[in-house]
């Protein structure tokens, strides 16, 4: 469970990097990823824990502030990963620059992880359709491929945040309301 | 009044319909053009951990108790 949490949070960090790094035409070698996405990654669940608790703390309010807290807090993550930023500088930071936008974000952060769901329960229902019929070994293998696609079409939450933090960095956004 | 509430909710749609589509086919764009390298980015590195965990899984509803042991309870 927790390995997995982990594991989890290491292929954020990962895709983080490596999207910055090629919206930003920076070439950087796979050790050198690797190597900054397993530093990131204890800020990283000290973070999750952190806007969780906000989330929550939110949620107490008839539950709409939670959601709006959680849509100003997850792009801290990529302030976290690809600028090397503490995590309260990183929510901070977040919550100054997203909170004017934060009803956009959480629309295309639903929209997109209604289409992930969608696309992983094909997936699932794909493949136990096929593990079904297959022997132990097989069946432990294609289950775990299952996971691992499903986790890779997960990053596409992270690849759009990194997007809005593209987006709010290009000059004149702060102006424009972006 | 009713100006300013058409100009809102003019600007409302706007969001609704373009920015936030825009943001997401941008994203889908990149997604799709990375896709596979980023799964050979992750799958080394995630593959073995899912493999483990899924026996260990099978393993213990099968009655073997062993490998949960070794493992520990962290999977």
């Amino acid at each position: 469970m927790v390995v997995n949490a982990l594991v989890g949070v290491f292929a954020g960090a990962l895709t983080t990097l490596y999207t910055v790094a090629e919206i930003d035409g920076d070439l950087r070698s796979r050790t050198d990823l690797m190597r900054g996405a397993l530093l990131a990654v204890p800020a990283l669940m000290a973070l999750q824990l952190l806007v969780f608790f906000a989330f929550l703390g939110g949620a107490l309010f008839f539950i709409v502030p939670g959601f709006w807290l959680l849509a100003c807090l997850l792009p801290a993550s990529v302030y976290v990963v690809a600028e090397r930023q503490p995590v309260p500088q990183a929510m901070q930071r977040s919550f100054v620059t997203f909170r004017p936008m934060a009803w956009e974000l959480l629309m295309a952060l639903v929209l997109a992880f209604a289409g992930i769901l969608m696309m992983g329960l094909l997936v699932t229902v794909a493949a136990s359709l096929i593990t079904g019929l297959s022997s132990l070994p097989l069946r432990v293998l294609l289950d775990a491929l299952t996971e691992t696609l499903c986790l890779l079409l997960s990053q596409f939450l992270q690849v759009l945040l990194v997007r809005y933090y593209d987006r709010q960095r290009q000059p004149g956004a702060v102006e424009s309301g972006l | 009044m009713v100006q300013t509430q058409l100009g809102a909710v003019k600007q409302l749609r706007e969001i609704l319909m373009w920015r936030v589509w825009q943001t997401l086919g941008e994203s889908l764009f990149f997604f799709r053009r990375h896709f596979f390298v980023l799964a050979g980015l992750l799958a080394p590195v995630v593959l073995p951990f899912f493999v483990l965990s899924e026996y260990r899984t099978l393993a213990v509803l099968h009655g073997d108790d062993k490998l949960h042991k070794t493992l520990g309870s962290w999977w």
